[in-house]
């Protein structure tokens, strides 16, 4: 990673997070940032949890209710490029951010033609 | 480069998908109440819809990312969930309306219970989008929507009277009999103006250009269909409105089901004028039901950053499929409750105008924007009418519902 | 209490209270008497659902609808018309309105049955000259409350 300026709002917050196959993982909810010894990018966050932080008490209170307070953290050693998406290195599946999984994909799955193009 | 084929194909299914429950009612009543004074409404919303959805499309083209993805980067996560919650809540009750439009369709042409209908059409329209793929949806629906045509026809030969329908494209004062009247008038500007705009038109103009494989080059081809084929998409709604002054204000009705517009095509062409009246309401309602369905799940999937598209296998796109599945469920249940679907759209078309703005803003900005759209962005043109839109937009969010009270419910 | 559990009180009580009063407002308005112009409204529907009964059974007389269109479009207009006809017969109207609304409650009815019949008709020219009477009798009434 070579970027010598990175604007954390304006080219990292609310992107969309893409895996080394270009499959969409999600968007860029939250950042971790490590303060001692000159700020630095720890982290990025994924996930209800991390959002709902955004919103004000109330609604983050319904948010988590519905939709829950789960989480995924990629270290920032993952994160391969910053563009108009931020790509990672390694595959959805080592993060559990891939959409084969849930009850979505178990009803999808099973319905006929759910494998054609 | 499109071929000729194409663009001319693509027209026809921009001018057959024009129309959906809303706006038929709305044009017909509008004609019965007020005759031709709100032709102007027409015009002026067709001139609305075509500039946004040009900035729609081509920032879909040019980015490669329809506008509604761009939502959290330019308004932030709280008002992107917002126009989120706004434009989908509308979504859904646009969809409820179409679905209960469409079964009472069906049990005029074949009979039968209400809710069964509705459950057929549930059935139906989860097969429609689930097997056929995303073009082939659009051709259908949008090319057997100009059975509508029939109504164009009929308002030719029921003899309008052209010079007071010239007038009526001058914004003007109508003749009312009561000063409640003027307050209705205001109520129709807003809600015709309304039904022409809805949001979920531009949304899902975005996600099909991607679905659609568009790209730089399909920019003037884009142009084009818009220039060409919302306009003669509006003439269906004219034509409706031409309907309602010259046939149904002397039988002095205010149509308030689908099939009571229809009894206009019945009365100059009979049984066949009646098939195909039903026929073309039939594939615009549905055409608007699946656009309403897919909108709903390309916004949630583009804010939360899912895997999209109807051009993706499904199993790759498990939740994006998912959810238009549950937008047509729920629809359908909010039909089964019994509710008028008449009634829900023309509450769910003042809902729409209130948050427009909230709609348009995003779509003005990102196609005025040079680090998105590079030497796309908006010219003089665009940037005029685009901003001219928006305070017209605005002004029309702030009377829809003091109107709205005002007149009963829009009714008087 | 910490500044975010406070915060979410206040947002959770404002967001009631919102919904109290808009609900609060609905039901004044709908318990409110009949004015004038509620009744004129309601004239005025009513004049449309009979004006639409006569046009259908007019048009399936002359053969330019099918049965199907004619029986089952007829059967859902007059549920519109009875739902009025029961709204009307539950409500109560302002002390100088009370003329008005018994004579649409009685209207509404009228043309409720009528076009009951008119949906199982043998003979829709007669339902027509029927529907007729009551559209222009209705719509004397909604001139009235125009006044």
């Amino acid at each position: 990673m070579s970027e010598h300026h990175l604007d954390l709002v304006r080219q990292l917050l609310d992107r969309q997070v893409v895996d080394k196959n270009h499959v969409y993982c999600g968007k860029v909810d939250d950042i971790v940032i490590d303060l001692k010894g000159g700020p630095k990018v720890k982290a990025i966050l994924i996930g209800n949890g991390a959002a709902s932080d955004r919103l004000p008490e109330f609604a983050r209170w319904l948010s988590r209710t519905l939709f829950g307070r789960g989480i995924t953290k990629i270290p920032w050693s993952d994160v391969l490029v910053v563009s108009d998406v931020i790509k990672l290195a390694s595959d959805a599946k080592e993060h559990g951010l891939d959409e084969r999984r849930g009850w979505a994909y178990d009803i999808v799955s099973k319905l006929p033609g759910a494998w054609k193009k | 480069m499109k071929s000729f084929l194409e663009i001319f194909l693509g027209i026809l299914t921009a001018m057959g998908g024009f129309v959906e429950i809303g706006e038929l009612v709305f044009s017909v009543n509008a004609g019965v109440k007020f005759r031709y004074s709100l032709l102007w409404v027409e015009v002026l919303g067709t001139i609305g819809i075509i500039v946004f959805s040009e900035m729609s499309g081509r920032i879909s083209a040019v980015t490669q990312q329809p506008v509604f993805s761009y939502i959290r980067t330019r308004a932030g996560y709280g008002a992107g969930l917002m126009t989120l919650l706004a434009a989908n809540s509308v979504s859904l009750l646009t969809c409820t309306a179409e679905i209960g439009g469409l079964a009472l369709l069906l049990k005029l042409a074949f009979g039968g219970n209400y809710f069964l209908l509705a459950a057929l059409v549930l059935i139906g329209l989860l097969a429609a989008v689930w097997f056929l793929s995303f073009q082939a949806i659009e051709r259908i629906f949008g090319l057997l929507g100009l059975f509508l045509l029939i109504f164009v026809i009929a308002a030719l030969n029921l003899g309008p009277s052209w010079g007071e329908a010239a007038s009526g494209l001058i914004p003007s004062l109508p003749k009312v009999e009561t000063t409640s009247d003027y307050w209705l008038y205001g109520y129709f500007v807003v809600a015709l103006m309304s039904s022409i705009m809805l949001p979920y038109e531009v949304y899902f103009y975005a996600s099909g250009a991607i679905e659609d494989g568009w790209n730089a080059t399909m920019i003037n081809a884009n142009r084009m269909i818009i220039l060409v084929g919302f306009p003669l998409g509006s003439l269906l709604s004219v034509a409706l409105m031409f309907v309602g002054a010259s046939y149904f204000q002397p039988q002095m009705i205010e149509p308030q089901l689908p099939g009571t517009a229809a009894l206009a095509a019945a009365a100059v062409f009979g049984k066949w004028g009646l098939i195909y009246a039903i026929a073309g309401m039939f594939f615009a309602f549905g055409g608007a039901a699946i656009e309403n369905a897919l909108t709903g799940a390309y916004n949630l999937s583009q804010f939360l950053g899912w895997n999209w598209g109807k051009y993706r296998t499904p199993k790759d796109a498990p939740r994006f499929h998912v959810t238009w599945m549950l937008m047509f469920v729920v629809a359908a249940l909010i039909v089964m409750t019994g509710v008028d679907p008449v009634e829900v759209v023309e509450y769910s078309i003042i809902f729409a105008v209130v948050i427009l703005p909230l709609t348009y803003l995003p779509i003005l900005l990102a196609a005025a924007d040079e680090d998105y759209m590079g030497t796309f962005k908006n010219g003089w043109l665009a940037k005029t009418l685009g901003w001219l839109y928006f305070a017209i937009i605005c002004i029309a969010a702030l009377a829809a519902i003091p109107l709205l009270i005002i007149t009963h419910g829009g009714k008087g | 209490m910490t500044k975010q559990d406070r915060h979410f009180w206040i947002e959770a009580t404002i967001l009631l209270l919102l919904l109290a009063s808009v609900v609060t407002a609905l039901a004044i308005s709908l318990s409110e008497p009949l004015n004038k112009d509620d009744l004129k409204i309601v004239a005025g529907n009513l004049r449309s659902f009979a004006a639409s009964g006569r046009l259908l059974a007019i048009q399936y007389s002359k053969g330019l609808t099918t049965e199907t269109f004619f029986r089952n479009q007829t059967e859902l207009i007059q549920e519109k018309a009875k739902a009025s006809a029961d709204s009307l017969r539950g409500s109560k109207a302002e002390p100088d309105m009370h003329a008005h609304l018994s004579k649409a409650a009685t209207l509404a009815q009228e043309i409720t049955n009528a076009l009951k019949e008119s949906e199982n008709t043998n003979d829709p020219a007669i339902e027509a000259a029927k529907l007729d009477s009551l559209t222009q009798q209705v719509s004397q009434e909604e001139d009235a409350l125009k006044q």
